[in-house]
């Protein structure tokens, strides 16, 4: 027999116990997740767990013949898929030019090696294969694996399926000093009516089911569903993605310039050659892959760092960290660079 | 105590097994969507909230070390998500009723389901105090008050054994409680 003291904490107990589930118990019941969200979740999910070995195997740093030889053979796939694929009406302008492939892809359309695509085309990407395109002027087009584009123009290109990554502003002309390079608009569409438009940025697009997600890496989008418009900007290291379906908004989110999720755009661009790039080059270019902003001290930083050159292998942005970058464009006895909370990368001199 | 499967899980999921991945994915998305929606009232949020909660979970997969069982560790960064999400002005204007998403609840706003304001602040200080829990209490009683789990499927989520279950939902409950009277009087 339980003794008074025994039962009043029995009693106790169970008073509690119930206190807690008449709380609980009232809050929301939730039901499952439909299909639809599950497909879409698992794709993205997918997507991100198969980048996961391939950058862990990446971490580690490949010999320089092996990334000579992954140029080189880059070059001939690229070369030997451009002759079996491509046909050329004689006539047309060539709008935009494959400057790197790794995989396979396709292109339905018209376009020569060397000379490029011309409008119209129609660029597939295989379950493997990824592109980087230039457009004309400073504008790079990344598109990733399982992906579809049409090129209607050099600033208009129509996103069918999958991911793509628009820099415009992603390389440097010669002779390019100034502080303000020469920037590229385009306009991507996709089927369900969306217009993503740019000036000067970064971002990314993509297309699962019937949903268009815009990431903003740099600077500002605007982005039209039928009469509706709005923007997306990145600012101070955080971007941001918005979710569009049946062309209205259903979510906006952060996410940092340097998130892991901007990790693909690494794979579909050619290395950097480090041997006689300028400082110059080299940061902007380490910068632009990094997701961060940078920032010369003064002009006169500027101006040296486009006169002094760097030597040394192939570079995978893959495999590039800031602490590589500060090591290398320190190699340069003038230079000092350091790395800002803000995500910006600042390049001055070394002071004695 | 290290959770041996879980553990074996991950490594086979860093070694790129696609049988991994079906069951790592079909073990924790529809719970994780679920301890998402008892607090995100937004289906599409909550799928967005659990996607970003995911992908940063395969991205740091190498940094799971087993010490608590995987679920909890993906409970653990999708409370930090939610935290970011009602942070975000997104939330704020959806929270202060300047924006209705498609997807809202339109059970609140139905005769039979109408959210008072008595029952909308109780869920908040419910939310409040079981957001102030560690991890483990908050999961064991959100399962069992809230989705209905017996003892033995909470034990086995946690990776624990009955009695070990119960004495924790029992401290579980003490905490709730004490929260809960500090929250009603502050």
């Amino acid at each position: 027999m339980a003794s008074q003291e025994t039962r009043g904490r029995i009693v106790e107990a169970t008073n509690v116990d119930r206190d807690i589930h008449d709380l609980l118990s009232g809050m929301r019941p939730t039901e499952a997740p439909s299909e639809d969200a599950r497909r879409r979740v698992r794709g993205a999910v997918y997507r991100a767990w198969q980048e996961l070995p391939e950058r862990k195997w990446m971490s580690r740093r490949a010999a320089p013949w092996a990334l000579a030889a992954s140029a080189a053979m880059a070059t001939v796939l690229v070369y030997v898929a451009a002759q079996h694929i491509l046909v050329r009406e004689p006539g047309q302008q060539a709008i935009a030019q494959i400057l790197h492939e790794s995989g396979g892809y396709t292109v339905r359309g018209n376009g020569t090696p060397g000379t490029g695509i011309e409008a119209g085309a129609a660029i597939s990407t295989s379950s493997s294969g990824r592109l980087m395109i230039r457009l004309g002027g400073n504008v790079a087009l990344r598109l990733d694996t399982d992906s579809q584009v049409t090129l209607a123009d050099r600033d208009e290109v129509m996103l069918r399926h999958g991911r793509l990554f628009v820099d415009s502003n992603a390389f440097l002309e010669s002779g390019a000093g100034s502080r303000s390079a020469a920037n590229g608009n385009v306009e991507i569409t996709t089927p369900e009516g969306v217009r993503v438009s740019n000036v000067g940025t970064q971002f990314g697009v993509s297309i699962e089911d019937r949903r268009t997600s815009i990431a903003v890496r740099e600077g500002t989008v605007r982005m039209s569903m039928g009469d509706a418009s709005t923007t997306a900007s990145a600012v101070h290291g955080i971007g941001e993605v918005v979710k569009i379906e049946d062309l209205a908004e259903v979510s906006r989110r952060p996410l940092a310039t340097t998130d892991a999720r901007w990790a693909w755009i690494h794979k579909a661009q050619p290395d950097f050659d480090l041997e006689s790039a300028s400082v110059l080059e080299f940061v902007h270019w380490a910068s632009r892959e990094l997701g961060l902003a940078l920032v010369f001290e003064s002009d006169a930083v500027r101006l040296h760092a486009l006169t002094v050159r760097l030597h040394g292998p192939r570079i995978a942005a893959v495999e590039l960290n800031r602490t590589d970058v500060m090591g290398i464009v320190e190699t340069a006895p003038s230079f000092r660079v350091s790395h800002a909370k803000d995500n910006r990368l600042i390049v001055g001199f070394r002071r004695e | 105590m290290l959770h041996g499967t879980d553990r074996r899980l991950v490594r086979r999921l860093l070694r790129k097994d696609p049988r991994a991945f079906e069951e790592f994915f079909s073990a924790n998305f529809g719970h994780l969507f679920r301890f998402c929606a008892t607090r995100v009232p937004y289906p599409d949020q909550c799928e967005d909230i659990v996607q970003e909660t995911l992908v940063k979970a395969v991205t740091k997969l190498h940094t799971y070390r087993g010490e608590a069982a995987l679920f909890t560790w993906l409970c653990g960064i999708c409370r930090n998500e939610i935290a970011d999400w009602y942070r975000s002005p997104y939330a704020r204007r959806l929270q202060s009723g300047d924006l209705r998403p498609m997807d809202a609840d339109e059970s609140l706003a139905d005769g039979e389901a109408r959210d008072t304001d008595e029952s909308r602040a109780t869920r908040e200080v419910v939310h409040l105090a079981l957001d102030q829990l560690p991890l483990r209490y908050a999961l064991a009683l959100e399962w069992k008050y809230i989705h209905g789990y017996s003892v033995a499927e909470i034990g086995v989520r946690l990776g624990l054994g009955t009695t070990a279950t119960q004495s924790l939902l029992a401290r579980a409950r003490r905490r709730f409680r004490k929260l809960w009277v500090e929250l009603e009087e502050g």
